[in-house]
């Protein structure tokens, strides 16, 4: 048997290893610590519902998670799983364990794609639990050299570590092939991608292995065959709940609205309680014109949301504006008190507010009111740090309907201008338009808006390509700080400067530059593809030219 | 209570298919909590000095674990039937199959005597297939050899072809030739002679699940084999 770190028959010593397990039942908590303690196990923590276990983690590192799938009321172990995964609170080398009574527990690990490490059925003995987790010790250990690559955000290495492991797989060849496969859909190298992934599936037909290819044909913009791959998962295994919503992505690249829609409502049914897919629901039917579902989702976002940290001001104005187009005032008036409510007045539950309020007040009839709330609209607006694109929206439709012609456009040049490439967002703002009854104006705003920002771009390239680097840069940040919200120009101002030091060199000052920009983007969407690659490049930058830093 | 006539509408329209499969998972919870309770009184020191007490908790703890296997045979027997049933197809050693199966069995073992189990293979073979079903049809062929073996029972892992093939052999007097007379292959559940059949019509249903392009997996019973006796064989694609 080969030596290399993590051999499976090295003893792995269980008495420096930390414990926490997770059980709602004190009988079985007490068991639990009894059977680790059989196999040496003496650090041992005990948390009785999801919200201990996330305290306890918070502050305290745990190389083995003993995880009750059944957890009474409140989150089970699966939800506990993609919250601690979202949140990056567990390193990839901390094991998680589910425990479960239930071999039908079986149907959402195996169709789940964030699925724990290993599962256990009761009941088992502590000779079993030993075996097993000694086991994914070993597996934890030979992956380790990848993992710390990868959280250190060094994913193009970390990959290339892959194929060194895969020399050396044995045992660990899926587990390997499946982190290639996921490494290469983050650095964007999806042909890549789908090789490793059609790999994996000429061996057999696994869920996760279709699914990361469909993903990968999806950025690769071949939706029909995505398409396809995301309905076989959801016909074999109806509980892979996130090929739901890549479905229904999928169906909204090939302009399928309402097929998007429809799949969304099956996710919906299956799992109720996902806010994400309850608002991702909410927003295409109401781009349907379907009201009653898109009320029906908004509002199970505050249901569900109710007593989480995930509900936004922007969800309940969602469901106000629901309610205003289909003329319930009254409604639309007392989501947005709840609104304020909710939020204790913050400045940001404020500004919604006092936008819907305008909106519904003018359609009500109140036009004293109308007029006092847009007036507050306009001071706050004008003074928001943050202004989600539904806020953006809403105030442009509240100043058309206050007659501020001047303002409505120049917001949504704005508007357009920080999201030239996003379709859904363009999409949405020619919808408004549309119910306003503006349909050509407003298609001439985002045409003109957008042209903008392709043809400075443009002009930036050919810049370069005329030898003209320098000048190239110097175009690129104007945009980028004129844009600050559009990833896209923030990010190809990052690539122009980083290109332009590679190969003249090291300058501190537009080196600053570039990780303020990169760190923009990273702080809005810090897995962005292309931030990703940026942020290696400017790494490897940095050691070529010795800075340290 | 007389239910001749006018059987009360709710019971005759009752889904006692479904009843059962949800007693029987709350049977076998409860089950657990009380295996928990008979290896927590285990811990304690004065019942190693009594050898009474610990070969009864023992017995308690074997006999609590076969029921809770058999109750988690009816119910992927359930889940088959309803169509619910999701197999978990990852990548496993065989060997690591192996060593599960002699470690369920080191706790369940014990009343027969003590037959020599001979373990063989599967070492840097690897298979795709649900952990937990293979485990328990072997663990089931096991048990059976157990209680016919004389002395010996083997149990080997090896690549037949394209296939991941489990044998389960012993050196008792073998199948009866009734059984062999199909091919050994068992489609419905033999209810005769006290056994259910249970575990053999698990074995075979759950082994078809596993399919690879168009082939699916299958068990076969022969006599002879290695030790001269019953061969119990599953081939996985």
């Amino acid at each position: 048997m080969a030596t290399f770190p993590g051999s499976r028959n090295a003893h792995v010593d269980f008495q420096n290893k930390t414990f926490l397990v997770v059980d709602d039942i004190i009988g079985v908590r007490t068991s639990m610590r009894i059977t680790i303690s059989t196999f040496g196990g003496v650090k041992i923590d005990m948390a009785a519902n999801a919200a201990d276990a996330i305290n306890k983690i918070e502050h305290r590192n745990y190389d083995i998670i003993l995880c009750d799938y059944s957890l009474g009321e409140a989150k089970d172990g699966q939800q506990l799983l993609e919250e601690l995964k979202r949140r990056r609170l567990i390193p990839n080398a901390t094991i998680f364990m589910m425990v479960t009574a239930e071999r039908g527990y079986e149907k959402v690990v195996s169709a789940v794609e964030l699925a724990p490490d290993d599962y256990l059925i009761k009941p088992f003995s502590g000779e079993v639990l030993r075996i097993r987790l000694e086991r994914l010790a070993h597996k934890k250990t030979f992956l380790a050299p990848i993992y710390d690559l990868m959280e250190r955000q060094e994913i193009h290495k970390a990959a290339e570590m892959c194929d060194q492991r895969l020399q050396a797989a044995g045992p660990y060849l899926l587990d390997v092939l499946r982190l290639k496969g996921e490494l290469l859909l983050l650095i964007s190298e999806f042909a890549k991608a789908s090789q490793v992934y059609e790999h994996i599936l000429s061996m057999r037909e696994i869920p996760w292995a279709r699914m990361g290819l469909a993903q990968a044909q999806y950025f690769l913009e071949n939706y029909a065959a995505a398409a396809e791959g995301f309905q076989q998962i959801v016909a074999g295994h109806p509980n892979y709940l996130s090929a739901y919503d890549w479905l229904a992505k999928a169906y909204t690249a090939l302009g399928d609205e309402a097929g998007a829609q429809r799949v969304l409502m099956e996710g919906v049914a299956r799992s109720p309680r996902t806010l994400q897919r309850q608002k991702d629901l909410g927003e295409t039917a109401y781009l349907n014109e379907d009201l009653d579902t898109a009320q029906g989702a908004f509002e199970a976002v505050l249901e569900f949301g109710k007593f989480s940290s995930f509900t936004e001001p922007e969800d309940f104005a969602n469901l106000s504006r629901t309610f205003l187009d289909k003329g319930e005032y009254d409604q639309a008036l007392t989501v947005m008190s709840n609104a304020r409510k909710a939020f204790e007045n913050s400045p940001q539950v404020m500004l919604h507010a006092a936008v819907m309020d305008s909106m519904i007040h003018d359609k009500a009839g109140n036009k004293e009111a109308a007029e006092r709330a847009f007036g507050e609209a306009r001071v706050l607006f004008d003074g928001a740090a943050k202004k989600p694109e539904s806020l953006a929206l809403d105030m442009v439709r509240a100043c058309f309907q206050h007659g501020d012609q001047a303002a409505g456009e120049e917001i949504t040049q704005n508007l357009v201008k920080n999201n030239h490439d996003n379709p859904a967002v363009l999409k949405r703002t020619e919808q408004m338009f549309q119910r306003m009854g503006m349909h050509d104006q407003g298609k001439d705003l985002i045409r003109t808006s957008s042209r903008e920002v392709i043809a400075l771009n443009n002009r930036a390239v050919k810049l370069a390509q005329a030898g003209d680097l320098k000048g190239s840069v110097e175009l690129l940040m104007q945009a980028a700080d004129q844009l600050k919200a559009n990833n896209v120009v923030v990010l190809n101002a990052a690539h122009a400067i980083l290109t332009y030091l590679g190969q003249t060199g090291w300058d501190e000052r537009l080196a600053s530059t570039v990780r303020e920009y990169l760190d923009t983007v990273k702080q809005r969407d810090p897995q962005h593809k292309k931030y990703l690659t940026l942020a290696a490049m400017y790494k490897d930058l940095a050691v070529k030219f010795g800075v340290t830093r | 209570m007389s239910c001749q006539e006018g059987q009360p509408e709710a019971l005759a329209t009752l889904d006692f298919a479904a009843l059962f499969a949800s007693s029987i998972h709350e049977v076998k919870n409860q089950l657990f909590l009380l295996l928990n309770a008979v290896e927590e009184v285990s811990q304690e020191t004065w019942v190693s000095e009594h050898a009474s007490a610990r070969i009864a908790l023992e017995r308690l703890d074997r006999g609590g674990c076969q029921i809770g296997q058999r109750l988690t045979r009816l119910l992927g027997l359930y889940r088959i039937a309803q169509g619910h049933y999701q197999l978990d197809i990852a990548y496993h050693e065989a060997a690591e199959l192996l060593q599960d199966v002699v470690l369920e069995l080191r706790l369940l073992q014990g009343e027969h005597g003590t037959p020599e189990l001979i373990v063989e293979g599967g070492g840097a073979l690897y298979g795709f297939f649900d952990r937990e079903i293979v485990q328990g049809i072997l663990l089931n062929a096991v048990h059976n050899a157990l209680r016919f073996c004389t002395g010996k029972v083997r149990l080997s892992a090896a690549a037949e072809g394209e296939d991941l093939c489990f044998r389960v052999e012993d050196d008792g007097p073998g199948f009866p030739p009734e059984l062999l007379a199909a091919g050994g292959v068992q489609t419905k559940l033999d209810l005769r002679g006290g056994g259910t059949g249970l575990g053999l019509y698990f074995s075979v249903t759950t082994a078809a699940l596993h399919h690879k392009q168009g082939r699916n997996g299958a068990v076969r019973l022969e006599n002879g084999g290695a030790l001269n006796g019953a061969v119990f064989i599953l081939c996985l694609p």
